[in-house]
């Protein structure tokens, strides 16, 4: 037998895939994931309950180092480098340096979103194995599509496929890895 | 604590204020003026930001509105006492303004003169005790916003709330000093009520019970609007602070001068940390606006912050230095009776709200 990527099942309703989803989570099952036209409300917190904080520390870790990196070019080229005398203020004039300051910050912090963002999701990825079921063809337009993954610790093809059956799925198949 | 104490506490506060104050105005007057002045410019934001909400949400919509209601209605029903309770400030102009008699040559006495001043007040009290009813009596319902065929009126009165509000931030503490100006004045002085009132509005969400998750998650939201609108305030402070810094002009310079030079020196440091820096960072971690205790503690460093920025504003520019009993004095007679005000109108809001669990109830409370 070949190897298998996961089982999915095809479903017509928003509801059918958000109860395939609660009995799959309540049957003991972590890795698997909906594939909707649309956001399907109280989906994504069914399959991901935590969501890791992992980008928001990042985003801030980088908006306290663009502050910081931000202030010392400012401090480094006024101060330091080149120090002009405009209007008898002091060198290290922090009122005039805070606007570049949040500037840089705002830079820095995006940027860290934006990389941070396809870091985690795990993109740029061009071909996924789900692209192979038949069933996903209609997952961008008018079906729902759970998949339950073969590295799933209680993954078992034939109780899968019986539980799908159960929930009422208009198609269930595999996918090969 | 049960509804009933905190009307106790505050009768017993505003009387000890009020004693305080009939002391301070009998033998001082202009210090008692001074003092009173502070303590209603202070909690005049509690009305004029619960209105403002009322009528944002009427064009905004947000699920937030049903547990904020009764909050807001509450805030809304102190309109008539502080805004009235001016009076007494302004009864002895000349103890306040030295614009009363004007050194000669001063371009703007058109503005600033007792009459205008007098007319103004009035207008300010018809227009925002108007908008109050309009925001407490008009056909809302929960966390509905008021029908789209009178949205219309909440667009407007916005408007007319914002410029009366910033004549009055001018003409009361822009005044003091008659050559300073600052264009962005007014905006500084409407986010500094706003946030008076809003955290006073959060802090009384937050210190309730709720029987639901949902009212949680309507707490976040209301937090969420102070968070964005402390940076406001802190973005307008600090641009003028630049801008008056970048110019370096002998009319405006001297205004930041006589406070950093001023016994109320340490009052900056409040401002600007529990207004804007602890609130900031707090707010910013997003469990923490869901958590009651953090919210309702940084409710009350915002408000505390508030006081000492309106001591700020004013007393500086005051040259008989007020004692300092008797403007906590002052602070604490208008803030009884506003308290007292408020607990009574989220009772008799309470009463009236025709479904759902009690929100208010002795083991909430």
């Amino acid at each position: 037998m070949n190897e298998l990527f996961g089982i999915v099942a095809e479903f017509a309703t928003p509801q059918a895939v958000r109860t395939a989803a609660e009995d799959l989570r309540r049957a003991g099952f972590r890795v698997f994931e909906a594939y909707t036209p649309y956001p399907v409300e109280g989906l994504d917190r069914i399959i991901h309950p935590a969501p890791k904080p992992v980008l928001p520390l990042v985003m801030f870790a980088a908006a306290v180092i663009g502050a910081g990196w931000g202030y010392w070019i400012q401090f480094w080229d006024e101060a330091l480098n080149y120090p002009l005398n405009v209007g008898g203020r002091p060198f290290n004039s922090w009122p005039a340096f805070m606007v570049g300051t949040f500037e840089f910050m705002l830079l820095v912090t995006v940027a860290a979103g934006f990389f941070g963002m396809l870091a985690t999701s795990g993109l740029p990825r061009l071909y996924h194995p789900i692209f192979e079921a038949n069933a996903f063809a209609r997952a961008s337009s008018d079906r729902f599509v759970i998949c339950v993954e073969a590295i799933d610790s209680r993954f078992d093809a034939a109780a899968v496929r019986a539980l799908f059956k159960r929930l009422g799925a208009d198609r269930i198949e595999e996918v090969p890895a | 604590m049960k509804p009933v104490w905190v009307g106790i506490s505050a009768i017993i506060l505003s009387a000890i204020g009020i004693a305080g104050c009939i002391m301070g105005a009998l033998s001082d007057w202009t210090a008692f003026a001074h003092a009173w002045l502070s303590t209603y410019v202070f909690w005049l934001g509690i009305p004029l930001a619960g209105t403002t909400l009322v009528l944002v949400h009427d064009l905004s919509g947000g699920e937030w509105m049903e547990t904020a209601r009764p909050a807001l209605a509450a805030a809304i029903m102190t309109m008539p006492l502080a805004s009235l309770a001016g009076i007494p400030a302004f009864v002895d102009l000349k103890s306040l303004y030295s614009w009363t008699s004007p050194p000669p040559g001063l371009p703007n006495v058109f503005y600033l003169n007792p009459t205008g001043f007098f007319v103004r007040f009035g207008v300010d009290l018809v227009l925002w005790n108007g908008l109050a009813a309009f925001a407490l009596w008009g056909p809302r319902e929960g966390k509905e916003p008021i029908p789209p065929r009178l949205s219309w009126l909440s667009g407007i009165g916005l408007i007319i709330l914002a410029f009366s509000a910033s004549f009055a931030a001018i003409d009361w503490i822009l005044s003091l000093e008659p050559t300073f100006w600052s264009s962005i004045f007014s905006y500084a002085q409407l986010a500094s009520w706003f946030n008076t009132g809003m955290a006073m509005v959060v802090f009384t969400v937050a210190v309730w019970g709720w029987p639901t998750d949902q009212r949680r998650q309507h707490m976040s939201d209301l937090s969420r609007i102070l968070l964005a609108t402390t940076i406001f305030w802190a973005y307008v402070e600090f641009m003028q602070i630049l801008i008056i810094w970048e110019e370096n002009l002998k009319t405006e310079i001297p205004w930041y001068l006589k406070r950093l030079d001023s016994p109320w020196h340490p009052a900056i440091y409040v401002s600007a940390g529990l207004g804007f820096v602890v609130p900031f960072f707090v707010l910013l971690w997003a469990p923490s606006k869901y958590s009651r205790g953090v919210v309702a503690t940084i409710c009350l460093l915002i408000l505390a912050s508030r006081i000492a920025h309106t001591w700020l504003l004013l007393m500086p520019e005051f040259t008989g230095p007020t004692p300092f009993w008797l403007d906590v004095a002052a602070l604490f007679a208008l803030g009884g009776l506003m308290g007292l005000l408020f607990a009574f109108g989220l009772r008799d809001v309470r009463r009236r709200e025709p479904t759902g669990s009690p929100l208010w109830t002795p083991d909430h409370a």
